[in-house]
């Protein structure tokens, strides 16, 4: 976390309003009033630099050719408030297909034009506060400014070299940037089977193409040849393509936010690949029998913990090896999804020991500080094939159990 | 899609027998989504301190965990910029006869026991551990800035 700077905003979630923090100001939206905000960071990479501002004298203001597509009206997005929804299987707002959006610049002294075509692939808009993105944008376009600038003295240079002062020579010229469609036809990071394979892009074929594009560049324009240069693929590398994508490119990401949306999809992704399930005939063939006094206890009536709805003295449970019971329907339902008892994570396999016995949540009880350290990849799919020896070996080392890198990538989500 | 029975139990009981520094409450729109706090533990550097989170129950709860996260800002190495909750039972750990109660019992519980080496906010944990005195003052006057109104 970030010491909390004097470069930390406050973001209003009623209004949707962005203002740098001031301390002495509370938390309160100066714009609606509301207190429900949110200090944000600014993250580092796009941290305007105080050092930045003197050597690009051109402000954003000076594109007068900028379009920008209108910030999102300021609707209170907590009206029907689920934060996870986009996390999920929730499929509205992306996986439409690939989505075309165009941006046109003008360098400040009118003599280059920038146009671009974003594609963008089954991403979900990033959800951020159009003040925000006008922040994340801006000093890109004073790079572009600086940019153009460049470009216009290299021109003239040459111009006035190779035809001499005072020949006529193309007013305008336009530069086309599109980029290419991502390497990721399931729609990028998401859903992602991180136990698998994965189709690599060529970011060596881009690089090649963009060197090309840069010498041809050079080059100077053949005589009666329309003025225009097009450029495909990650022109100058991270700056454009965080101009096209502001922030994400593919697998990489250029900017803190995109990075934790990352991490948090994976984070969630690797919440589903905990304990396996059990075997269907394992779980068929556990013991069913009517509730008695035994099972019940003294009072004659208890509670099955998944649904917490009572079980009386005739009620049919099932009854796991470890002598824990449920409702049938219930312990079905979580075996199907996980081989573990939901008291104290014994599996229902005889032949494979789970090992979590240490970690027993029973009901009254609560997993301690301690029992966090029970490493979350004891169920990993590795274990599978081991035998029970070799089962019980991989007990007593825990965190080499799944070894290779979907170990190492459990071991740091999994804990983290 | 009607509310289980489980979750109107669970919040009944919330609600009639709270936990002790610990409130949860659903909101009215969206039983599913719950409003908590939870008050830093005495002894931590969060005492005093009264921290908001937001709680959601996920359609096939309880199969799967509730998800959680910090609104209050917080400097624990555990809990990340974002407030997410580095917790085992939250993730590959949950089981079904754990509750919302258990679970922010087991947060309050990792406020009062930090713990670097299992970090989510790798530089507060890096922090922690170089210089606990340090690190433990920092959480102090983020607990005063951010969680005392």
């Amino acid at each position: 976390m970030a010491d909390a700077g004097s470069e930390d905003r406050v973001t209003c979630h009623a209004c949707g309003q962005v203002w740098p923090r001031i301390s002495e100001h509370g938390l309160e939206c100066p714009y609606c009033g509301s207190e429900f905000t949110e200090i944000i960071e600014i993250p580092p990479d796009t941290d305007p630099d105080p050092d930045y501002e003197p050597s690009h004298p051109d402000p954003p203001e000076t594109f007068p050719g900028y379009h920008r597509s209108p910030p999102p009206p300021p609707v209170n997005p907590f009206a029907d408030h689920n934060p996870w929804a986009f996390n999920d299987d929730d499929t509205h707002g992306w996986d439409q297909g690939p989505r075309v959006t165009h941006r046109t610049f003008q360098s400040p002294n009118g003599s280059y034009i920038f146009h671009g075509s974003i594609r963008t692939h089954g991403f979900p808009p990033r959800r951020v506060s159009g003040a925000q993105r006008d922040r994340d944008f801006d000093p890109i376009m004073r790079e572009m400014g600086q940019i153009f600038q460049n470009l216009h003295e290299v021109d003239r240079e040459r111009a006035s070299r190779a035809q001499g002062p005072g020949s006529p020579r193309a007013d305008h010229t336009t530069f086309t940037f599109t980029n290419r469609p991502m390497h990721h036809p399931q729609g990028g990071l998401f859903p992602r089977d991180a136990d698998g394979p994965q189709p690599m892009g060529s970011p060596l074929g881009s690089l090649g193409n963009l060197l090309e594009l840069l010498q041809s560049a050079q080059q100077p324009q053949q005589p009666g040849a329309p003025n225009v240069r097009i450029m495909g693929g990650a022109a100058p590398l991270a700056l454009i393509s965080a101009l096209l994508n502001i922030g994400r490119n593919g697998d990489a990401v250029y900017s803190q936010e995109e990075l934790d949306r990352v991490i948090s999809q994976l984070v969630e992704q690797n919440n589903h690949s905990a304990v396996p399930p059990a075997a269907q005939d394992a779980i068929q063939a556990l013991p069913k029998k009517a509730a008695d006094a035994e099972i019940l206890g003294s009072e004659g009536k208890a509670e099955c913990s998944i649904c917490m709805d009572s079980v009386k003295i005739g009620d049919e449970v099932t009854v796991l090896p470890c002598t824990h019971w449920f409702h049938p329907q219930c312990i079905e339902m979580w075996l199907n999804q996980h081989n573990t008892c939901p008291h104290c994570r014994r599996g229902i396999d005889p032949n494979m020991t789970t090992d979590a016995a240490n970690t027993a949540p029973s009901e009254g009880t609560y997993a301690s500080a301690q029992t966090r350290r029970s490493d979350s990849i004891s169920g990993s799919s590795t274990h599978q094939s081991h035998t029970s020896e070799e089962d019980r070996g991989s007990r007593s080392s825990r965190g080499e159990g799944s070894g290779g890198w979907t170990g190492w990538v459990r071991n740091r989500l999994g804990g983290g | 899609m009607a509310l289980p029975k489980r979750i109107i139990k669970e919040t009944e009981r919330l609600l009639a027998e709270p936990v002790p520094g610990i409130t949860a409450v659903p909101h009215e729109d969206n039983l599913r989504y719950f409003d908590v706090t939870i008050h830093g533990p005495a002894q931590s550097p969060y005492e005093g301190g009264v921290f908001h989170l937001e709680l959601f129950l996920p359609e096939d709860y309880p199969m799967t965990p509730p998800k959680i996260r910090f609104l209050t800002k917080i400097y624990h190495p555990n809990i990340d910029r974002l407030g997410r909750i580095c917790l085992d039972v939250l993730k590959s750990n949950w089981s079904p006869a754990l509750q919302i109660r258990t679970i922010l019992l087991s947060i309050q519980i990792l406020l009062g026991a930090p713990n670097p080496d299992d970090p989510l906010a790798n530089d507060v944990a890096q922090r922690w551990k170089e210089d606990e005195a340090a690190a433990i003052q920092t959480a102090k006057e983020w607990t005063r800035t951010h969680a005392m109104t």
